[in-house]
């Protein structure tokens, strides 16, 4: 392989950049006790990246590694074609080559297919075994081998094979015509062996969804709200870490600026890719670049933004090693693998027993931001009444400012933990696996609406 | 190649069926800065679905690794549960054009000349812009062992702009067709940023209350996403919401030159126009294969196996019939009140039960039937399914948005937050 690139590498002037991937995966689904999918894929993809000197990017997605050469010179063509208003730079990088390519400690592709079904199905069966009520469920079994390989004509070179298996379950409750749904998911890395006893999480799912059944909404007004420490690793990576990626090509977000605050001294966002033990740490992004701890907001103030090397010599600072690619055959731009909110003081109960009459957010289903107002759709929400978490209610989207937000925080724990759920960062259709991690957060003073008008 | 394969399959005792799809895509794209970029992609990938000894098992990928993939689907069967699936017999084909030569002959320097003469038509605004135009061209292949065995070659043409607003507001508009772009789809882009950006900021304080609202086009396709999964797959027990009688939802593949129009669907069933929603009752869902078989019923032609993603069910070209009143009609039927140009549910729709509260950050003020300003800040809440109840008019004009056909629509007591 080493060889093959190296030749398509000479095959045009200028920058060029090579990415081939080969992924295994597997894919289990449950739909009720019913089984939906049971399949193994196999794809292979890559991409070439050229920049003439004085043009633009030519890019070439191709399937085969035989078809290296030519994507080469047909991206250097195509680089040729553009007639650029402004230059386009590179930042510096050290050129590291990098092998770790050694097998697999618990390998996927080693288990059968049949086994893989059969551990789902059990689960499943534990799911709809909690309740009468649970009418619907959808669980699902995945796990992938991604092998990379990552060449520069600047002398990078990356050879990486890694594993990630994953579990989700939906759980659906019904009761007199109403319905209610939870959800729970982990990934891990590694092979399906990591997963462990995973029987207590299908079964919470289902409790999750019944105690929803007869949850009251909640009496619109003022609260203050605990976030637990998904739902705050969450909240910083859509409304922080994202709005601190140089906009790449076919992006224009709006990056906030450097210098401003946007929340008090013990709120520190970091991205951290180097941390040790997660299925999306790395060594090399995809342009080659070494991955550096970055942190974008310092006690309440932006100072950093994620980098690829065009953006960061743009913006004259070092690239960071953020330059990330959504899919096997898609162009690198900047976004964050481990997405953290350093932890501070205290534990969730002292954030708690402050507190006469509050709410509680454990999760997040979605968290939208347009322009700068923020919409955080909890997923489960308890009051917090004289101290002390109290009975399960439905919460409304929660609607704000973002610099409103973040000016409401008034205490981050010091109770830190990475999430291990199958979190992914959406971008133009494509999903790319993030992890995030947080301590509990809290807020004071976010209005909660009612559920319907 | 198809016909080769099919014959392996059939070979090996097995019932099956095969979709192959070739696709080159080029897309170019000027960033904010004036860099360029183009980017091409073919992809060729297959689809396999085999059922052997009454277990149904699918594997997908490139086209290179059939072989693989054949083992991969045989796997997938035997640990499948027995389920039935009643292959469709060949049958006659329907015409709709779904290539144009022109949009497949598009070369890099013409769709960068599209592309920057829609960002030199917006530039004289200030804003920031990203513009990008792109065209795919491939070819479709369906065929099963019972001798179904049709292809047709595909084309469509996509052009779209971000514009970021002075307040950090990104506009986001796209066209896409099978045919080639024209200078009036250029110009109706560029009219549809300035109408969304260029309209002042109003700050109108304060005010929870229930308003009449003109959804426009692209928000209308918004209030049908949650009624759209009740139209897919088996009837699912449970009232029908009570939908205004003015309302006909039909799914139509025979639309010539539309993103979701094709002959045959990827399970090998040729495709019809079906009616989804008649005056507001429940019609006919859309079945694919799977569901078809397990449930008894013919399947619908709207099978869809792309990528790497399991078969199922989906819409085509989705038609809201129009009604009668012109937007000027509209306007003064609205009087004072809130025209929505653009919304979307957010990250969390729920098309169980309806109910919503999203953002409307493409909300306007209308006063004596002329856009005033845009409101900021502004939380639309309520149920889908009852206001799809509460339309008090239906526009004539319908638009194209992706591949949907849809009219505006009036309607009555839409929750209105506005917080300042």
């Amino acid at each position: 392989m080493r060889e093959l690139l190296a030749r398509a590498l000479a095959a045009a002037p200028g920058y060029v950049e090579i990415r081939l991937r080969r992924r295994w995966s597997t894919a289990v689904v449950f739909r009720r006790h019913r089984l939906e999918v049971a399949t193994e894929y196999h794809a292979s993809g890559g991409v070439v990246r050229c920049l003439a000197p004085g043009h633009g990017w030519g890019a070439v997605a191709f399937t085969d590694a035989e078809q290296a050469p030519a994507a080469v010179q047909r991206a250097y063509e195509l680089s040729t074609e553009t007639r650029p208003d402004r230059e386009i730079v590179l930042a510096p990088i050290a050129a590291r080559q990098v092998e770790r390519a050694d097998a697999l400690v618990d390998d996927p592709r080693l288990a059968a297919l049949p086994d893989k079904r059969d551990l789902l199905d059990g689960l499943t069966a534990e799911l709809h075994g909690v309740d009468r009520r649970i009418v619907d469920s959808r669980t699902s079994y995945g796990d992938t081998v991604m092998e990379t390989w990552l060449a520069t004509s600047e002398g990078a070179w990356l050879h990486d094979l890694r594993s990630e298996s994953t579990l989700g379950a939906l759980a659906v409750a019904g009761e007199d015509g109403g319905q209610e749904r939870a959800l729970e998911s982990i990934a891990v890395a590694g092979g399906w062996g990591a997963f462990g006893e995973r029987r207590s999480m299908f079964r919470q799912v289902a409790e999750r969804a019944v105690a929803r059944l007869h949850a009251k909404p909640i009496v619109s007004a003022r609260y203050p709200v605990v976030f637990d420490a998904r739902a705050s690793g969450a909240l910083a990576l859509q409304t922080i870490t994202n709005l601190c990626r140089a906009p790449s090509r076919g992006v224009d977000r709006n990056l906030l600026p450097l210098g401003q605050r946007i929340g008090p001294e013990c709120l520190s966002v970091g991205d951290d890719p180097t941390a040790p033990g997660l299925r999306t740490s790395l060594l090399l992004d995809d342009e080659g670049t070494p991955v550096t701890h970055a942190m974008v907001v310092c006690n309440g103030v932006v100072v950093g933004h994620l980098h690829t090397r065009e953006t960061a010599a743009r913006a004259g600072v070092a690239p960071t090693g953020h330059g990330l690619a959504p899919t096997l055959r898609s162009v690198p731009v900047a976004r964050p693998a481990n997405t953290y909110v350093a932890g501070a003081q205290g534990t969730a109960a002292q954030l708690i027993e402050e507190i006469p009459l509050g709410v509680y957010v454990a999760d997040v289903l979605g968290i939208a931001v347009e322009g700068r107002q923020v919409t955080i759709t909890p997923a489960v929400a308890r009051m917090i009444r004289g101290g002390q978490l109290a009975e399960p209610v439905k919460c409304a989207p929660i609607t704000s400012d973002l610099l409103s937000l973040y000016g409401r925080l008034d205490r981050v724990a010091g109770d830190f933990s990475w999430d291990p759920s199958a979190a992914t960062l959406q971008e133009g259709g494509a999903l790319r696996p993030v992890t995030t991690g947080a301590p509990h957060t809290r807020f004071i003073d976010l209005e909660i609406s009612p559920l319907h008008a | 190649m198809i016909g080769g394969l099919l014959g392996d399959l059939a070979s090996r005792g097995a019932q099956a069926d095969v979709t192959l799809v070739d696709d080159d895509t080029l897309t170019v794209s000027l960033d904010p800065d004036g860099a360029a970029s183009i980017t091409a992609d073919g992809n060729h990938s297959v689809h396999v679905r085999v059922a052997q000894h009454g277990r149904i098992g699918w594997a997908a990928g490139a086209t290179r690794s059939v072989r693989d993939i054949v083992d991969r689907a045989f796997a997938s069967a035997s640990c499948a549960a027995a389920a039935p699936l009643f292959l469709p017999a060949p049958a006659p084909l329907p015409a709709v054009m779904t290539r144009s030569p022109g949009a497949a002959a598009l070369a890099p320097r013409e769709l960068l000349e599209d592309a920057r003469q829609l960002r030199e038509r917006l530039r004289r605004h200030g804003w920031r812009l990203e513009t990008w135009a792109e065209r795919s061209a491939g070819a479709v292949e369906v065929g099963n062992t019972r001798g179904v065995q049709a292809a047709y070659d595909v084309s469509l043409v996509g052009m779209g702009v971000e514009a970021r607003a002075p307040d950090g507001l990104i506009c986001r508009v796209y066209r896409s067709q099978v045919t080639p772009l024209e200078s009036q789809d250029v110009a109706a882009l560029v009219d549809e940023v300035e109408r969304r950006l260029l309209p002042p900021l109003l700050d109108e304080g304060t005010v929870v209350r229930t308003e009449r609202v003109w959804f426009g086009p692209r928000a209308v396709r918004a209030l049908l996403a949650p009624l759209l999964p009740r139209l897919i797959g088996e009837r699912r027990t449970g009232r029908w919401p009570e939908l205004d009688r003015r309302l006909t939802l039909i799914d139509d593949p025979l639309i010539d030159g539309r993103p979701g129009s094709r002959p045959i669907c990827d399970d090998g069933v040729p495709t019809r126009p079906i009616t989804l929603i008649d005056a507001g009752r429940a019609s006919d869902n859309i079945l694919d294969l799977t569901v078809a078989s397990r449930t008894g019923r013919p399947a619908t032609g709207h099978g869809w196996r792309r990528g790497f993603a399991p078969p199922r069910a989906g819409f085509s070209n989705l038609v809201l019939e129009a009604g009668a009143a012109t937007n000027d009609q509209l306007a003064a039927e609205l009087g004072s009140g809130l025209y929505l140009a653009d919304w979307s549910f957010g990250t969390a729709p729920n098309p169980v039960t309806g109910v919503f509260r999203a953002e409307a950050p493409w909300i306007y003020r209308i006063e004596e039937g002329a856009v005033v300003g845009r409101l900021d800040g502004v939380v639309l809440t309520g149920d889908a399914f009852e206001l799809l109840g509460r339309v008090v008019t239906v526009g004539s004009t319908a638009e194209w948005v992706g591949s949907a056909l849809l009219p505006s629509l009036l309607v009555d007591g839409v929750g209105v937050e506005l917080r300042r």
